[in-house]
């Protein structure tokens, strides 16, 4: 899936996907504060943006 | 040669028909206009004699199998070497059952665009691996000496190669090329799924055809067939904007190579693909 | 007449576009569509557009209104009206006709739709009579005549080099005088299309359907479609629509976009009933709209012989075909066709 957001230009940092348990709380607490800032970084997307918003 | 191969195609649907082997042959016949050959279901022996085989012969019969998937009904079908590996997409799918089917395989010369008569063969036949088929009950037509004189994954790595903001401008342009009638879904082997996600009402895709929806249709349609596209080029043919449909299948196909080793989707019956089976090796780049 | 070169045909374009906005067709990659025509546009002046000109007047998507909700009230916003003045550059006669049966369906019997309306109003029509028949086309079986346009404001035909340009209307009449100094006045040496490759006969094929929506006709010529909506889209004078909201929080858009009865949730009822379930259902539904129902309703067959359906069909499903074999489904007989050769 990122492999084929690259492909039509959008940044694949946008899309992740990780294996957590339900017992990982702390990793699933990394993982998505390491994701929250990996957009941040980004900034908002303009790509694939509906013009009816 | 195609004549001698018609002559042999009704004379073997004929005696299929005749002695109850199958209910129904499919095959192709004459359209209006020289470039038209037009796929033709043959049920009477009689109407055997309508069938033909020529360069013109495109389409994949194999689709329509799944027309008749709950019939029960036994069917013949010609297949030329893409086709041949839709039949095995259609049995690894378990869309079809295997003595159901009666399988006359074509040695492929390649064939020609009966939308672009003019080319002197079609774009997707020029990078075919498998001119033979790869299953079937019985073979017709010389052994074809031909080389395919372009590579499997030409034109991928230039979009790869391009900027973001490129690569989106490109894709971009492309996706405002759709109307969305849904050809390269409804011609597509691989597209099995007895009610589509597209089909569910607008919960995912509405109908306004609009950039965004488009481009959510295209990704999702390549990316639902992901290790399972046999590379017929069906889709990019019948596109009818000539959207090259094919460059969002073949970039998949070629990530897969590199992920989890060279495969060809639906070459051998015996060979899953890579998404359909675990390995303890697999590659764990989103773990 | 006035006559005029070409190579010229963008000075007088570029003329009209000062005070509107003129549509020509233009070769995207393969598919001639009508586009708005901007400095450098290769204007197609051979075969027809690939995407009919309908889209110009029924979009394939067409905001009608936004709506906003408070509380317990709801807010209708109209759009603003665009009211500014359009040119179709390059309409062939038998889109025109097309047209004719668009205007049925949006402007009469006590239906008059707005939206279709106002841009029908604001747009002047310049047909192109065509002096060579596609290898797909068959408008002369629908009883069209290649080498006329009436309804277009200003009629043109190509000889060679030459484009001749006749004004049909007063408004055909002040779009000519505006480029009066581009043109000079003279005749065309012109010749309609002959030769057609394709022809089917449809006198008294209507009232026959009528009894034959059970035959097992339906069930054997529906096989090789696959269900996409292709001959539906490209056709002319498909019209069928799907109206939707599309909300986003508290507010949304209605839209109307482009239905097609070879599709599953065409006619899908909200219990989940489809009176047309399947693939034979929805053959039929296409050919009896354009052979029958329509007939019946506006006394016009609602195919104008483009040819777009069969040229662009996955499984080449031909038009001219159906109606030669319903005829003898029907048992009225081979009908009026000269054998092609």
């Amino acid at each position: 899936m990122q492999r084929l957001l690259e492909y039509v230009g959008i940044e694949p940092e946008r899309f992740q996907a990780r294996w957590v348990s339900g017992s990982e709380a702390a990793k699933f607490a990394e993982i998505v504060t390491s994701l929250t800032e990996d957009i941040k970084a980004l900034g908002p997307n303009r790509k694939l943006r509906d013009d009816h918003e | 040669m195609s004549n001698e191969l018609t002559t042999q195609m009704r004379e073997l649907a004929k005696k299929l028909l005749e002695e109850e082997k199958v209910q129904m042959v499919i095959g192709w016949e004459k359209g209006s206009l020289p470039y038209h050959s037009t796929p033709v279901f043959v049920t009477n022996p009689e109407d055997a004699q309508k069938l033909i085989w020529d360069e013109y012969c495109a389409n994949n019969l194999a689709s329509y199998l799944l027309d008749y998937r709950n019939s029960g009904m036994k069917i013949a079908l010609f297949v030329k070497g893409c086709d041949s590996r839709a039949i095995v997409r259609l049995l690894q799918d378990q869309q079809i059952n295997r003595e159901n089917v009666y399988v006359i395989g074509i040695n492929c010369p390649g064939i020609k665009d009966n939308f672009n008569p003019e080319k002197e063969i079609a774009e997707r036949c020029r990078d075919c691996t498998h001119p033979e088929p790869v299953l079937y009950d019985e073979i017709i037509g010389e052994k074809p000496d031909r080389a395919s004189d372009k590579e499997r994954f030409e034109g991928i790595e230039e979009i790869e190669n391009m900027t973001p903001d490129e690569k989106y401008q490109f894709w971009q342009k492309e996706y405002d090329k759709c109307i969305r009638c849904f050809a390269c879904r409804n011609v597509c082997p691989g597209c099995s799924c007895r009610e589509c996600i597209f089909d569910q009402g607008q919960k995912w895709l509405e109908r306004r055809v609009v950039s965004s929806e488009n481009a959510f249709y295209h990704l999702t349609r390549a990316l639902h067939l992901a290790g399972r596209c046999i590379e017929c080029g069906e889709c990019e043919r019948v596109c009818p904007m000539n959207i090259p449909i094919m460059k969002l299948n073949k970039k998949i196909a070629k990530d897969i190579d590199s992920l989890f080793g060279p495969y060809e989707a639906a070459v051998n019956l015996e060979e899953m693909p890579p998404l359909g089976k675990y390995k303890e090796e697999d590659p764990e780049e989103f773990m | 007449m006035k006559i005029i070169n070409v190579e010229k045909i963008p000075e007088i374009i570029k003329k009209w576009q000062n005070d509107c906005e003129v549509f020509v067709p233009v070769d995207n990659e393969g598919a001639v569509d009508f586009i708005p025509w901007s400095e450098g546009s290769k204007i197609t002046l051979e075969g027809n557009s690939l995407v009919p000109p309908k889209k110009l007047f029924f979009p394939q998507t067409e905001t009608l209104y936004k709506y906003e909700t408070k509380g317990q009230s709801a807010n209708v916003i109209a759009l603003e009206e665009k009211t500014a003045q359009r040119i179709i550059f390059g309409i062939r006669p038998c889109d025109l006709k097309s047209l004719e049966m668009l205007d049925d369906v949006f402007l009469t019997k006590g239906f008059v739709d707005p939206y279709y309306k106002l841009k029908r109003e604001n747009t002047a029509l310049v047909a192109l009579l065509c002096a060579e028949a596609c290898d797909t086309c068959f408008c002369t079986s629908m009883n069209i005549d290649p080498g006329a346009a009436s309804g277009a404001d200003i009629v043109a035909c190509k000889s060679g080099e030459q484009l001749g340009l006749q004004a049909q209307t007063e408004k055909g009449e002040e779009l000519l005088n505006k480029v009066s100094q581009l043109t000079t006045e003279g005749e065309i040496d012109f010749k309609k299309a002959g030769n057609f490759k394709l022809q089917a006969d449809i006198e008294g094929l209507a009232e026959k359907l009528k009894e034959h929506f059970e035959s097992p006709y339906w069930e054997a010529a529906c096989r090789k479609c696959i269900g996409c909506g292709t001959c539906t889209y490209l056709c002319p004078t498909c019209h069928c629509f799907d109206i939707n909201s599309n909300t986003r929080g508290d507010h949304g858009i209605k839209t109307r976009c482009w239905d097609s009865c070879m599709f599953s949730e065409y006619t899908l009822m909200a219990g989940g009933h489809n009176p047309r379930p399947g693939k034979k259902e929805r053959f039929r539904q296409r050919f009896l709209h354009k052979l029958q129902y329509f007939p019946e309703r506006y006394n016009k067959t609602a195919c104008v012989g483009c040819g777009r359906c069969l040229a662009k069909c996955p499984a080449i499903v031909d038009i001219t075909r159906i109606i030669t074999e319903l005829r003898e489904v029907t048992g009225i007989g081979t009908g009026n066709v000269e054998s092609v050769s």
